[in-house]
């Protein structure tokens, strides 16, 4: 596990260095990504003013790309672990969410930074299908009841149907599907509002307290930048491991892949078998994704004394389960931050009323008198008291945890790349520049004398590259089919090996199955070992994905050499840019998000209990189980080898892209100087020449190709600069892990 | 326990300490006896009270919470990791449990972790007047059963207030067969962390409508860190230690109430075929003939029980009238002098008419037959001291099998009817009744 993080955790969010954090002016979150940002995009424009069209449409669409950047947050957890207090703490708006005592969270709530049109909310409905689907139970599971046993009712999951649907009904008035599939959108919203939306209400109580709650399926809040200096979106879900077994269903199907999962635990209970499961199925054993934060710590009486032996344990837990993983532990209080957040005198009195509060004093940031119900009255003593909350909390850690994720996610990546690309244009440009510098200074100064026979050997040269940007087009063609072949390739034995995983495993819960009803030991608790599955595909799809990205990395390597051979009939002194660093190539690993669908088989233990009950044979019942795996993870397994085709297919097709429109920007570059020379030559022809006006001329020409060369250097100096430290950044937490 | 309870206790005590004390040895008074030392166990330990819940959900704190004192260590993750069974003793002590064997520890034995087999519970002993009324039985976690018995008479599920009643909750529980549900109780411990009043409202509202049907009642307590001399968190204990304990104590005596019924009834069943069996030996030609007379009587009567509701009045006439002559031929002016009479022994009344009633005759019938056997052996016995061994055991099992009880329905049975004319000459249907009120 990750050394950092654990220091910060056990001393609750200060590191090793105790300085206590000022709460109220932390830097944005993810302001080395952002600055890193910047940088690129002004890089990006001021490049493409010295670029071909070629190139400026290449770099108009990376910048694009990059402007599109969002850095995902899910925050994850059981039932009353407390993260919409989190969020609220963590986006510093400790009343935004409403928050209650039973589980209250219904729907999942994307919250938008920094992304356009701040202070709008808006709702979306479930669309009518999906109610009828939801009404109806998971289809998946009424197909599997239909095979295996014809009388079978999920009776509760119809018990809560019948419920929400009560509800809707009583809330929303008997025509309420008409409502379904709309949705609604505010241009301002405040906590009132969100809880008509959000928010499960009382079972009996206020109307317009979760009016809505029942068919909302998503809401979307937009906010300005926020804590945040990089664009994030934080995602609130509801708690899994809810009786109510509907909202944990609506959970799982939204939850999308996100770069950062931030599982809540509970201190009291701290990980506990629901929450491994969670955490397993989740992210899909992507477990560099994941960071743990512990809350409710304030819920301790000793806190010193208790959180050493938590943190202890989920330690151990962590690498029972994930070994090898390096999962951050963040220890903390959403409630502590929040009422530092708050400052009323209410919400802080209460938080010292419980013994939990000496922990500050223990830690020393604060003195034990400042604890006393009567310091609140003194407004120092009440700011120290803040302060000392919000450095306790571990939400000043968790920032620090989510930043350090954002140096290694996707969106670092991605800058990455388009840093790297934006170099190889600039070194490109920067060289055709100097080619043309110098074939113009080769040019005798006598050159209208022998004007007839320049254009000849202009019009050659122009005909060679109307050759070479042919072959170049050839071969771009051509390595886009060899792309295009590996990935096939790739891919086919990609599905392969995945159905092989699953056939085998589906046989081998075959035969435990058979054996153990032989032994006429009915399986009361049998259960399908989803996880192992799970786990194996994962392994395999891993190695398949690795391999299959190093032949395209290794292709990808052979494209430059062969660029250089084709540009080197222009002008051998235009020396392509070299092999790329091996170490900056890397294709980020793609989400295993499909890994975490939920399948029949997935059910609760009891649930099949029920069905062994006065079953025929012991085999005819082993291979309905078998078939019932293959056929519940064919999907599964489709749904990793898309997203692994997608990944390497846009790789691809950007970076030979790239490479070939550095040849073509290079061509274009000497087209149009070749075509000038000869549009003047011509022209020359006609005029008679005045060579006394050709000198200026030249000047002015030699001077803004010197500019060109010398910006195009210095913008390829700083975008190596700045892969260089995004490469740092992403490559360390590789090696820390090794 | 009751007082009633507690007399009868008293009395199966004696009864099998009288049983013991017989010279003779015979197989189904040492049956019995053992079978009453069983009884006496299982009246005298208390009803079991087993504290479950998921890992740290406050069941230590349950188990001090019912005890009154700090004296389970409670910490906060999974601290218990062993069953622990706290019952009543004189003096305090602690037992390690591996397998079938139980020895007591002393000093630092268990802390050192020392050699040995693996211990997989614990049991402390404690001098507490509580204990008397209940033991506990604190589990650790689920996940660290290794299939120790969490079996009980009360089942306290625990929950944490501040996330009471989840689906892993749910799911364990609804898969446990319902009579587990019977005297359960759901606890949400931790109430102390909930911040407003009507927050315990609230989860308690939703614990009743989730879970309400699995339990027999439901409680939110506070319960206080106790051990290792902790801080108390939150507002002072509140009443709800109070309204648990009650709760446990009521379902408790409950329990022991109901239990002592049933064990009311299985010992008079025991008493009642240990005295059927007595007196077995071989027996002299002549009586084994009055014997088999007296059973082939018996027989032919109950064959022909028909289903009128009179038949049964007049039956037990009948074979009353033939126990008079058997007992007669077998020791004539017995009757008079010393017969202890057994009558039915059910307590829902007198069956009157079918397969029941049937069985009822035959029930007495067997009674007679062991009178007359007793009456039989007399003769044929050497060993005089055999045949105060048998008066002895009668004493003991007939008050035990409540047969003494239950003259007055034969008693009323026979007086309905004209009185008997009767087949031999001295026993007259009088003289039976005077011997059975006698006998009372």
């Amino acid at each position: 596990m990750g050394e950092g993080y654990m220091n910060g955790a056990r001393a609750l969010g200060l590191g090793p260095a105790v300085r206590v954090p000022r709460p109220f002016e932390a830097d944005g979150v993810g302001a080395a990504l952002a600055s890193a940002q910047k940088q690129i995009v002004n890089c990006g424009r001021s490049l493409a003013g010295l670029v071909e069209p070629a190139g400026q449409a290449l770099i108009g669409e990376a910048i694009n790309r990059l402007d599109q950047q969002v850095f995902r947050v899910a925050v994850v957890g059981q039932i009353k672990s407390g993260k919409s207090s989190f969020i609220n703490a963590f986006v510093r708006q400790p009343r935004l969410l409403p928050t209650d005592v039973t589980p209250w969270t219904t729907t999942v709530t994307h919250l938008h930074f920094g992304e356009p049109s701040p202070g709008a909310a808006s709702f979306q409905f479930f669309s009518a299908a999906e109610w009828h689907d939801l009404a109806n139970g998971d289809q998946r599971v009424r197909e599997l009841v239909k095979h295996l046993d014809p009388n079978f009712e999920p009776d509760l999951l119809r018990h809560h149907v019948e419920a929400m649907k009560q509800r809707a009904v009583m809330r929303l008035g008997a025509n309420f599907a008409e409502m379904l599939g709309s949705s609604h959108s505010f241009e301002s919203f405040n906590t009132e509002l969100l809880a008509r939306y959000v928010c499960s209400g009382d079972f009996a109580g206020k109307s317009t307290l979760g009016q809505y709650a029942d068919i909302t399926k998503q809401a979307d809040l937009f906010f300005d930048q926020g804590p945040f200096a990089f664009p994030v979106t934080l995602t609130d879900t509801p708690g899994t491991n809810d009786p109510f077994l509907i909202r944990d269903e609506i959970t799982r199907r939204s939850l999308e892949s996100a770069d950062l999962y931030i599982v809540v635990l509970t201190a009291r209970q701290p990980l506990s078998d629901a929450d491994v499961n969670l955490m397993r199925l989740m992210h899909g054993l992507n477990s560099d994704r994941i960071v743990v934060f512990v809350n409710r710590v304030d819920d301790f009486a000793d806190v010193g004394y208790d959180l050493a032996e938590v943190i202890m344990y989920v330690e151990k837990k962590l690498q029972v389960n994930f070994p090898g993983a390096r999962i951050p532990i963040v220890a903390g209080s959403a409630a502590w931050a929040n009422g530092a957040l708050k400052g009323d005198n209410e919400t802080l009195s209460r938080l010292l009323e419980r013994s939990s509060s000496r922990y500050l004093a223990d830690l020393g940031l604060v003195q034990p008198q400042d604890l006393e119900f009567d310091a609140l009255d003194d407004a120092a003593a009440r700011e120290r008291l803040r302060s000392a909350l919000f450095a306790a909390s571990g939400l000043p850690a968790m920032y620090r945890v989510v930043a350090d994720a954002m140096g290694t996610s996707q969106a670092a990546l991605n800058q990455m790349q388009t840093a790297q690309w934006f170099g190889d244009m600039a070194s490109a440009s920067a060289k055709a520049a100097n080619f043309e510098l110098e074939s113009s200074r080769a040019e005798p100064p006598q050159a209208g004398e022998r004007g007839a026979d320049d254009r000849v050997a202009l019009e050659r040269e122009t005909g060679v590259l109307n050759e070479v940007a042919a072959n170049v087009e050839r071969s771009a063609k051509h390595i886009d089919a060899q792309f295009s072949a590996i990935i096939g390739e790739e891919m086919t034995s990609l599905r392969r090996s995945l159905q092989v995983v699953v056939d085998s495993h589906a046989a081998k819960e075959r035969d435990v199955l058979i054996a153990t009803l032989e032994a006429g030991r009915a399986p009361r608790t049998w259960t399908l070992e989803g996880v192992a599955l799970r786990r194996a595909l994962a392994a395999e799809f891993k190695d398949c994905f690795d391999r299959a990205a190093a032949r395209v990395l290794e292709l990808q390597a052979k494209v430059a050499p062969e660029l250089a051979q084709l540009m080197g009939l222009i002008a051998p002194e235009i020396a392509m840019p070299a092999e790329p660093e091996k170490r900056l190539l890397l294709i980020a690993p793609p989400s295993m998000a499909a890994l975490s669908r939920f399948v029949a088989l997935d059910i609760e233990d009891s649930w099949w209990s029920s069905l062994w009950k006065g079953r025929t044979s012991a085999s005819a019942y082993g291979e309905q189980i078998e078939s019932l795996i293959k056929t519940e993870f064919q999907p599964v397994a489709d749904g990793l080898a898309e997203t692994a085709e997608r990944v390497l297919a846009s790789y691809a097709t950007t970076s030979s892209k790239w490479s070939f429109g550095l040849c073509v920007n290079i061509i274009q570059a000497v087209t149009r100087r070749r075509v000038e020379l000869i549009g003047k030559l011509g022209s020359d022809d006609r005029a008679g020449a005045a060579d006394i006006d050709r000198a200026p001329e030249r000047k002015q020409q030699t001077q803004s190709l010197t500019d060109r060369l010398k910006r195009c250097g210095a913008l390829n100096h700083q975008l190596e600069i700045i892969v260089h430290d995004l490469g740092t950044r992403l490559q360390r937490p590789a090696e820390m892990a090794q | 326990m009751s007082s009633s309870a507690h007399e009868f206790l008293t009395a199966l005590r004696s009864a099998r300490e009288q049983l013991e004390g017989l010279h003779r040895y015979d197989k189904a008074l040492a049956v019995c006896a053992a079978g009453l030392a069983r009884m006496q166990a299982v009246l005298a330990r208390p009803p079991r009270v087993v504290i479950l819940g998921e890992v740290n959900s406050g069941k230590t704190s349950v188990a001090d919470l019912l005890l009154g004192v700090g004296l389970l260590p409670s910490s906060v993750v999974a601290n218990t990791r062993l069953p622990v069974l706290i019952r009543y003793a004189e003096e305090t002590a602690l037992h390690a449990v591996a397998g079938d064997t139980r020895w007591l520890v002393t000093g630092e034995s268990l802390d050192g972790r020392s050699a040995g087999p693996e211990v997989t519970a614990l049991e402390i002993a404690l001098p507490s007047e509580r204990l008397k009324e209940f033991e506990i039985l604190d589990t650790p976690a689920r996940a660290d059963w290794n299939g120790a018995s969490t079996d009980g008479d009360i089942r306290i599920w625990c929950t944490v207030a501040t996330r009471a009643w989840t689906e892993s909750e749910r799911v364990y529980w609804s898969g446990l067969p319902r009579r587990n549900w019977r005297n359960a109780l759901l606890v949400a411990t931790h109430k102390d962390a909930l911040e407003e009043a009507s927050d315990a409202t609230k989860i308690e509202w939703r614990l009743r409508a989730a879970a309400g049907e699995m339990f027999r009642d439901i409680l939110l307590v506070s319960a206080t860190d106790a051990g290792k001399s902790r801080r108390t968190n939150g507002r002072p204990s509140d009443a709800s230690a109070v309204t648990l304990l009650g709760q446990v104590r009521v379902w408790a005596a409950e329990i022991r109430e109901r239990r002592a019924r049933k064990v009311e009834k299985i010992v008079r069943r025991l008493a009642r075929l240990t005295f059927h069996r007595l007196a077995r030996g071989t027996l002299r030609l002549t009586e084994a003939r009055i014997l088999r007379e007296w059973e082939g009587d018996c027989s032919s009567l109950i064959d022909g029980m028909g289903s009128a509701s009179g038949d049964l009045a007049s039956v037990m006439r009948e074979l009353l009238r033939r126990f008079a002559r058997a007992m007669e031929l077998a020791r004539s002016g017995s009757i008079e002098r010393q017969i202890r009479w057994p009558g039915a022994a059910t307590d829902a009344g007198t069956p009157q008419r079918g397969a029941p009633s049937r069985r009822f005759v035959k029930l007495i019938a067997a009674d007679l037959t062991t009178l007359l056997r007793i009456e039989l052996a007399r003769g044929g016995l050497r060993d005089p001291t055999l045949f105060a061994d048998y008066e002895a055991a009668q004493r003991i099992l007939l008050p035990l099998a409540r047969l003494d009880l239950e003259f007055d329905v034969v008693e009323s049975l026979l007086a309905s009817g004209r009185p008997l004319e009767a087949a031999v000459a001295a026993p007259s249907i009088e003289q039976v009744l005077l011997s059975l009120s006698r006998a009372r």
